[in-house]
């Protein structure tokens, strides 16, 4: 079941609001840091599913969060989108309004990860000779954490990370309250 | 996916926007752009569609917000239902289960948990409410769940299998005394073949003998029942009672500990330990215990006994007095409870 070819397509394809997100995403991180955009693609059927085309950023902060943007905003909006389901959900109360719900929130947040795309564009970033040594020993680390996320999808780490988020999260956080 | 273009090399004598190709370009940035043509792509559009997709998304979300909040209050309500069952705490899960269930009546792991609470705090006629809900239902319950209640299952139901002819037979043999019930007893001892049924007629033979004064009798047959099943509820119950009459009083703590173990909120076992300790004097314990069975359920009779036989050891008629009365009007054992209280607090009856 893993390596099923092309299921990784028609996976994206099912989750295509994830993709759609994480572009946005990118797109928003660039104009919070004032960085221009010169193409956006949010979804289509190929690869790369989507993407953003954009000036290189002038810091190596505005580089990361560009590049990491996406793993923030996907899993903060699966995780708000689909808590009121989830917690429906686990009371056995949920209404297919729920479900929708909690589609929509598992497919953002298991495309909340970086890509390798957006990975190699923040170690193009940084391997700059001018950028410092500190920059570049905090930054590596992020850039493994991307690459190794990225490749953690061949395993279906994205899609436990979704489930994770959107249906674990929410009944870990009410636990907190009880 | 984000990718930065190629980016056409700068021309430093021009200094003229590479996009509209009138303005002069910006100092400082890698491509040069005009101020004008820099904030129109930083300003990239975001496709009206896109507004469209979030807008359905705000939608049902918003329309599922509107439901939550009687849901978020039952799910804390469950969170505190599996955490005080985690601790074994089935008096305080039972309570917390009722309103999971009065707000999502149809919720299947909430019935099951309902199940293994009020089975271990035997109030079987929730338990076999839950039971009749879910059995022969295609219900999706927890593996855990079901394995917990299968054991709770097992716990109880040791405790119904009565033989239905026994209180007659007790009835005919009880008229010659003791040696009666004790030839019944080994009738019952090689005659049955159920186990459990064997079991609780051995034990109700107990009951009685315990019910006549005869305790060293029945202290025989609890350890022959406990001997062969050792988590038998009732017959761990009986036998703390009666080692409290042979004044065996760390043996019968022990027994109460032992319920405590299977659930640490079983009233007649804290109801017990704090009668011991009464008779030890040790009141301060006993009024310990007291205020424990008064956070566990503070209108229960049995509390409610405690609590005024400790304000009468520690001097204090007017709240022992006051607690009798509330005895009194919940005492549906025909006023044993309160009779067996007011004797002590008015000093006709020695506490035992």
């Amino acid at each position: 079941m893993f390596f099923v070819p092309g299921l990784g397509i028609i996976i994206s394809i099912i989750t295509f609001p994830g993709i759609i997100v994480h572009e946005l995403a990118h797109q928003l991180f660039c104009r919070l840091y004032k960085v221009p955009v010169f193409e956006v693609v949010y979804f289509r059927t190929q690869n790369p599913m989507g993407y953003v085309l954009h000036e290189k950023p002038a810091t190596n902060l505005q580089a990361t969060m560009i590049s990491t943007g996406p793993f923030f905003l996907n899993t903060i909006l699966g995780f708000v989108i689909a808590f009121p389901a989830a917690v429906q959900y686990k009371l056995g109360a949920a209404y297919p309004i729920d479900y929708l719900l909690l589609y929509l929130g598992v497919s953002i947040a298991m495309h909340a990860f970086p890509s390798t795309g957006d990975a190699k564009s923040l170690w193009e970033h940084i391997s700059d000779k001018e950028t410092p040594l500190l920059t570049k020993i905090i930054v590596t680390p992020i850039i493994g954490l991307m690459y190794a996320g990225a490749l953690g999808s061949m395993v279906w780490l994205d899609a436990i990370y979704g489930f994770a988020v959107a249906v674990g999260l929410p009944f870990l956080v009410i636990r907190l309250f009880a | 996916m984000d990718n930065y273009p190629d980016i056409p090399p700068v021309n430093t004598e021009q200094q003229i926007c590479s996009n509209c190709r009138q303005e002069p370009a910006l100092e400082g940035f890698p491509n040069p752009f005009c101020e004008g043509c820099r904030n129109k792509f930083i300003k990239y559009p975001v496709p009206g569609w896109i507004y469209g997709f979030g807008a359905i998304i705000l939608m049902v979300m918003v329309l599922s917000i509107i439901r939550i909040p009687p849901y978020i209050s039952t799910a804390i309500e469950l969170g505190k239902a599996q955490n005080a069952m985690k601790a074994h705490k089935y008096v305080t899960a039972q309570k917390h289960l009722k309103t999971v269930l009065q707000n999502a009546p149809a919720f299947a792991n909430g019935k099951a948990s309902m199940f293994i609470a009020s089975a271990y705090n035997f109030d079987l006629e929730v338990a076999r409410q839950m039971y009749a809900e879910m059995n022969g239902v295609n219900v999706d319950i927890d593996e855990d769940l079901q394995t917990e209640a299968n054991t709770a299952m097992n716990y109880v139901s040791a405790m119904l299998a009565y033989d239905t002819t026994m209180d007659e037979r007790l009835t005919t043999a009880s008229k010659d005394s003791t040696s009666g019930l004790l030839r019944l007893y080994q009738q019952v001892d090689t005659a049955y073949a159920g186990p459990d049924v064997k079991l609780m007629s051995a034990f109700q033979i107990a009951n009685r003998l315990y019910d006549w004064g005869n305790y060293d009798a029945c202290k025989k047959i609890l350890t022959k029942i406990l001997a062969t099943s050792p988590q038998h509820y009732m017959a761990m119950q009986l036998m703390a009672a009666t080692d409290r009459h042979l004044q065996l009083y760390d043996e019968g703590i022990a027994y109460c500990n032992k319920i405590l173990e299977t659930n640490s909120e079983n009233i007649g076992a804290i109801f017990q330990k704090a009668r011991i300790e009464m008779l030890r004097k040790n009141f301060p314990k006993a009024m310990a215990y007291g205020k424990e069975l008064a956070a566990i359920d503070p209108k229960n009779i049995f509390t409610l006994e405690i609590n005024a036989l400790s304000a009468n050891a520690a001097g204090d008629k007017g709240k022992a007095n006051s607690v009798l009365a509330q005895i009194k009007t919940i005492d549906d054992s025909e006023q044993i409870v309160y009779k067996r209280t007011q004797g002590v607090i008015n000093g006709t009856e020695i506490y035992n």
